[in-house]
């Protein structure tokens, strides 16, 4: 048997050389792209004409899922001739598999891709069309708030340079990560909503002397430590330092004397036993649906959870953004306008996918997403949010955080690794298997293999 | 023979070599890609993060080859033995986790391994509080907890090949064995063991095949985590391949798990056969 293995594994070897010299050994990818970056696409198309467009998104929250499915009915009962065809992933299947798919010969037209690494690479294969001309004819430009916050979609056409030149998505939702608290136990406990950094931390002694878990976590999906750590490096950072180093911009460094500081917060924080019992041990979702359930007093995080609180415990559940040390002007914090959606350069019903992407972030898309328990990036026509609500805390914290231009971009932007890199540092530190220092090392050397 | 070589060349080598030759190329996986020789293996070779995955797998190993086969092996003895009745529904419970979906099998220990899960209730009605733990998110218990899964899915595997190789070892021998007066211990040694050469090889090659391409269940319970504490050479390849856009890194790190799987599958064959 061993003599006949070594000849069967000698033919093999010969037979993948004559594969590899018939394939004519091009460069992988080299074919993979569409066309050079194609013009924008009209407002107006055929009525008559019967077509399918295909969505892949990421929405698979609850919430915001169903106000796609609403607002995908209505675009199909406004031009009956079009059928709209979704596909819903959760976002690390979503993230691992839209880049193979966008390069794909039936290409999704309208897909969500990501701030950062995955918008560059779309941009950069030509998989995605400008949308200058489209932007001008909807009106994209001011709908969202400050022209500004469509910055981290405008790239260069080569895809060297973020935060500037043509635009290249638009997003239907926005995001402000703050503070969730549940009202119930912050009264029991005998407190109001922390006006002031200390007051905020000594809420949170409170609580763990109660025997409350001060801030429920689920960190065994790595991500969710992260937004603990992006508010903190917001309130102790500059939000220009932030973004320098999330864009990529020479001379940036997350090894600073603040960043260190804000890793000393998540490290005391885990060493005094503020984050809820297990924190590394336990998902997000199981997480998220006992805060729903009443345990715990706050849990970090933005919008896209709202309804699985607001869901169960009703106006029971407030939000606010972590506050300043003084309380008197406004802190920053992380937020950012959500995932864009892009119009694939492989479409071939690019006047339609256009329209449909207009349809599902203008202001009456942006009265659905509030119908849902979310916070859309337009401002909604015809919707009031309950003002008791934590919807109506999130909205004032996104519209006066976005105004005064001091929301800061997710970290895990900076690098297609930085993800991995941070988060996985973050659970080291949280249980204190490295230093702040080794942490704020670790992460700058990442970004540097990138950006050197 | 012709058209099974053609599949096989079409869906295993073709492939293969495709991978061989990405693993030559700085390659994000969308752009075109460009050539860099050998230069995605010296990086893979000094890349501490690759060390540490594959001494993870080494740990792994012991999980799911070397307990389940000591496991395996014990129980045929005893059943063999006693000559126990219903052994058929002994074997096919041992044998249920290998047909369970590796997703589900990851799903339903995640639960149980959550704080508040069942193994933690169970620990503290019996008192022993102090072992309670965030299994998976413990950096002591993340990388074992991962392993007793992989124990309990190839047990029953190792313990269907070895009762199916008790059968085909001649009755006689047990009753010469019985004759001497051998007890179970002598028995197990003289008869049991050498009976079962070849089941040992190919349960040998299986679960350390399993062991070192093990995947599904690290991706659904801990994704690599705490910190770097259960990741495995696969699960690189994939954030390489699909999400951090380093394609040729991930097709190196693949071709050299393949010659270290290969290695390992040729060398465990000829221990067993300069044996025979």
């Amino acid at each position: 048997m061993t003599t006949s293995l070594t000849s069967r594994l000698l033919s093999m070897a010969l037979v993948a050389c004559a594969i590899l010299a018939a394939a004519g050994c091009g460069s992988p990818g080299a074919s993979n792209g569409g066309s050079a970056a194609s013009g924008p696409a009209g407002t107006s198309f055929d009525t008559s004409k019967k077509v399918t467009i295909t969505l892949w998104d990421t929405e698979n929250s609850p919430g915001p899922s169903k106000a796609l499915n609403d607002l995908i009915a209505q675009f199909e009962t406004k031009y009956p001739n079009v059928t709209v065809k979704r596909t819903v992933k959760n976002f690390d299947d979503y993230m691992a598999t839209i880049k193979l798919a966008a390069s794909s010969s039936d290409a999704p037209d309208v897909f969500q891709g990501n701030e950062g690494s995955v918008d560059q690479e779309l941009v950069k294969a030509h998989l995605i069309i400008p949308l200058d001309g489209l932007a001008k004819a909807y009106g994209w430009n001011s709908m969202f708030g400050s022209p500004a916050a469509l910055n981290p979609l405008r790239w260069t056409a080569d895809g060297q340079h973020w935060g500037t030149g043509e635009l290249w998505g638009i997003a239907q939702k926005a995001e402000v990560v703050g503070a969730f608290y549940n009202k119930a136990t912050l009264a029991r406990l005998g407190l109001q909503e922390p006006k002031t950094f200390a007051e905020f931390e000594d809420s949170l002694a409170k609580a763990k002397a109660a025997g409350v878990p001060p801030i429920m976590v689920g960190n065994l999906d790595r991500w969710p430590m992260g937004h603990v750590f992006m508010v903190l490096q917001a309130h102790f950072d500059s939000p220009t330092a932030i973004a320098n180093w999330t864009y990529g911009r020479p001379g940036a460094t997350f090894d600073d004397a603040a960043t260190r500081k804000a890793a000393s917060v998540v490290e005391e924080w885990g060493a005094k036993g503020y984050f809820e019992n297990g924190w590394n041990g336990v998902s997000q979702t199981a997480a998220a649906a006992r805060f729903g359930k009443g345990e715990g007093l706050y849990f970090i995080t933005g919008p896209w959870e709202n309804q699985t609180f607001a869901g169960p415990l009703k106006d029971g559940v407030g939000f606010f953004p972590l506050p300043s040390d003084t309380g008197a002007a406004a802190a920053p914090t992380t937020g950012a306008l959500s995932i864009p959606y892009h119009i694939s350069a492989k479409s071939k019903n690019k006047a339609v996918a256009a329209a449909f992407l207009n349809f599902i972030a203008n202001p009456h898309a942006a009265a659905v997403v509030i119908q849902n328990g979310d916070l859309p990036a337009a401002s909604p026509q015809g919707a009031s949010i309950d003002p008791n609500s934590s919807l109506a805390s999130i909205s004032t914290a996104w519209v006066a955080k976005s105004k005064a231009g001091i929301l800061t971009p997710y970290l895990d932007w900076a690098t297609s690794t930085m993800g991995d890199t941070l988060f996985g540092g973050l659970q080291q530190l949280s249980q204190g298997k490295v230093t702040p220092a080794q942490f704020a090392a670790t992460v700058q050397k990442d970004w540097e293999k990138t950006h050197s | 023979m012709l058209p099974a070589f053609l599949v096989f060349a079409v869906f295993v080598i073709a492939p293969m070599a495709d991978g061989a030759w990405i693993s030559l190329f700085q390659w994000d996986g969308v752009t075109a890609g460009h050539w860099v020789g050998l230069d995605n293996y010296r990086q893979a070779i000094s890349d501490p993060g690759v060390h540490e995955a594959f001494k993870h797998s080494l740990v792994l190993i012991l999980f799911y080859s070397v307990l389940p086969i000591t496991i395996g092996l014990v129980l045929t003895a005893a059943l063999t033995y006693a000559r126990v009745r219903g052994v058929t529904v002994v074997q096919t419970v041992i044998f249920l986790p290998q047909i369970l979906a590796a997703v589900v099998i990851g799903i339903a220990w995640k639960w149980l391994y959550d704080p508040l899960g069942p193994i933690n209730q169970v620990l503290g009605a019996v008192g022993l509080d102090s072992l309670e733990r965030p299994w998976l998110g413990d950096f002591q218990t993340a990388l074992p907890a991962i392993g007793v899964i992989g124990t309990w899915i190839t047990t029953g595997l190792c313990v269907v090949l070895f009762m199916a190789g008790v059968q085909r070892i001649p009755l006689s021998r047990y009753e010469a064995a019985r004759v001497d007066g051998a007890g179970p211990v002598r028995e197990f040694f003289a008869v049991t063991l050498p009976g079962l050469r070849n089941e040992l090889a190919v349960a040998l090659s299986l679960t350390v095949i399993t062991a070192l391409r093990v995947f599904d269940i690290i991706y659904v319970t801990t994704k690599g985590g705490p910190g770097t504490e259960t990741t495995v050479p696969s699960l690189l390849i994939y954030q390489r391949a699909f999400v951090t856009g380093q394609v040729g890194s991930a097709a190196a790190i693949g071709a050299i798990m393949g010659v270290i799987i290969l290695a390992l599958a040729v060398g465990i064959t000829r221990v067993v056969e300069e044996r025979a």
